[in-house]
């Protein structure tokens, strides 16, 4: 059993990879026999072994410990089947940024699947409460699984409670429930965007598995690494020799257009930011979550 | 009204074919304070009169939200009615987050039933100590249902429940036919004609005693604010 539990086949999802997915990483050995492997051990040890009995324990041994180091000879391995993979990637980008009073959430709207378009015209934003977003890239149907978790919960808060809760409380009951699922993740890569208790502006990110971090403006998706250094460069002002900030609202919301226009260019799976609807966008998508 | 041997539990029938731990369940809905409901056909509202345990304390709420759709008032025990409610709240998001839709009235009140009627059938639990008036909107329309401690339900135009409610029963009859058609404004001022009806000279019927809530074809159950429930109760008078 010990040799199932490590044994995984090779990946086959392109996504990058996160804390979550590092177990399905190991690879399978290239040693072809069982005949191979042993007399490679057993020369290792530089005698040839008279007793039997003996033989089997060190060979034994041996195999335990490269099993534990993750190499197994191919014929110790079950037969590689095909696995079901239970994950995919659909989702593009998703941009949040704080202000002074202020919170701006961004995503794209194309829903993808390998090469193909499956939709134009999803939202990857839901309001959870009335001060709160939450902007999700990763899996579509674990980003709705684990919204309508989200929206049953805060629906038990509200009556317990008697208000909305915070949207600190909020990212909380994102992080533990992302946690709750630490051994089969939810596939989502998540911002919580809203307004804190002072009325200004709280951006929350997160990995899959529930790690919350509050940032003055975070970037999910596939274009994450397209977008991240120039809003770096633009709001931070690294790697500026000289840096005057974004004055207004109005200057940060272009910024996010041109940022979207430029990882669009790039990144299959982002799409533009259209400022008012595409006329191929008539029909509006039956998605549960779309705008 | 002690019927003797045959009270002590739901296990045992009175010679009359009762179950009179039933009927005294049922009394104890008669003594709560007055809670009624009426409905037009986009429109359903709820009016109830809060009771204060003492001068010193608050007035007992006695109306709930159970959903967007759907909301309740009670009479009787409302520790009673807070745990049908809590019941209630879970179904409707379950099927929810099942589903997609709102949960259907008369099935949820279908369920209120189930859990009531098991309750008298049995030696060792009580029946709940209160009667539900809920009102709610689904694809067939507007509801107003009334629920039992016998396992009962009923679905009205417009009914009342608890204490002195036949004196508001009374102008119900008398005035149901303008309902359907009528503006929610109207509906309401019915509401509390009806209420003030059942109200004796020494209670308060004042912003802080009312409750009124409604839920619409459109509109999502609210109830209203002490300020909204003032300026009805200003409306009444004229």
């Amino acid at each position: 059993f010990f040799f199932l539990m490590i044994r995984r086949p090779p990946r086959s999802t392109q996504s990058r990879s996160s804390a979550a997915s590092d177990v399905y990483k190991r690879q399978v050995s290239t040693q072809s026999t069982w005949g191979e492997f042993f007399l490679r051990n057993l020369n290792r040890k530089g005698r040839m072994f008279r007793d039997e009995r003996r033989d089997k324990e060190v060979a034994v041994e041996e195999v335990f410990k490269q099993a534990s180091l993750g190499n197994l000879p191919a014929t110790l391995a079950p037969v590689e089947h095909k696995q079901f993979n239970p994950y995919t990637f659909n989702a593009g980008s998703v941009v949040a940024i704080a202000g002074p009073k202020f919170c701006l959430v961004a995503g794209d709207t194309r829903l993808s699947e390998g090469y193909s378009i499956l939709s134009r015209n999803t939202s990857k934003l839901v309001p959870l409460t009335a001060d709160t977003y939450i902007a999700t890239s990763g899996m579509y149907a674990d980003f709705i699984g684990l919204q309508k978790v989200l929206k049953a919960r805060i629906t038990q808060y509200k009556f317990n409670i008697g208000r909305e809760p915070t949207t600190e409380s909020t990212a909380q009951l994102l992080s533990h429930t992302l946690y709750g699922k630490r051994f089969f993740p939810f596939y989502t890569f998540n911002l919580i965007a809203g307004l804190d208790e002072n009325g200004d502006g709280a951006v929350y990110g997160y990995d899959a598995i529930g790690t919350i971090n509050r940032l003055p403006y975070a970037v999910q998706g596939s274009g994450k690494s397209l977008i991240l250094p120039i809003l770096d460069n633009e709001i931070q002002g690294y790697n500026k020799v000289k840096h005057t900030p974004p004055q207004d609202l109005n200057q940060l919301q272009e910024l996010i257009v041109d940022v979207f226009t430029s990882a669009a260019e790039r990144d299959i799976y982002t799409c533009l930011l259209y400022t008012s609807p595409s006329p191929r966008d008539r029909q509006k998508s039956r998605m549960p979550s779309s705008a | 009204m002690i019927k003797g041997v045959y009270d002590v539990d739901c296990g045992t029938w009175s010679p009359q074919g009762k179950l009179i731990q039933v009927e005294y369940a049922m009394e104890a809905v008669k003594q709560g304070s007055i809670c009624l409901g009426l409905k037009s056909q986009e429109y359903a509202v709820l009016c109830s009169l809060k009771r204060a345990p003492s001068e010193l304390s608050s007035y007992m709420d006695k109306t709930f939200k159970v959903d967007d759709h759907m909301g309740l008032s009670m009479a009787g025990l409302t520790a009673d009615a807070r745990s049908l409610c809590k019941y209630m709240r879970n179904e409707c998001l379950n099927y929810k987050y099942n589903y997609e839709v709102a949960h259907p009235v008369e099935r949820l009140i279908f369920k209120i039933a189930e859990k009531s009627q098991k309750k008298t059938q049995s030696v060792s639990t009580r029946p709940y100590g209160v009667g539900l008036l809920v009102i709610g909107v689904d694809q067939t329309g507007t509801h107003l249902f009334e629920t039992c401690p016998s396992g009962n339900f009923y679905e009205y135009n417009a009914y009342s429940i608890g204490a002195r409610s036949q004196a508001a029963r009374t102008y119900l009859e008398n005035h149901f036919q303008k309902f359907s058609k009528a503006s929610l404004e109207r509906l309401i001022l019915h509401g509390l004609k009806a209420l003030k009806g059942a109200v004796q000279e020494e209670t308060d019927f004042n912003t802080r005693s009312v409750e009124i809530a409604f839920v619409g074809l459109k509109e999502n159950f609210t109830t209203l604010k002490e300020d909204q429930v003032d300026s009805y109760l200003k409306k009444l008078a004229d």
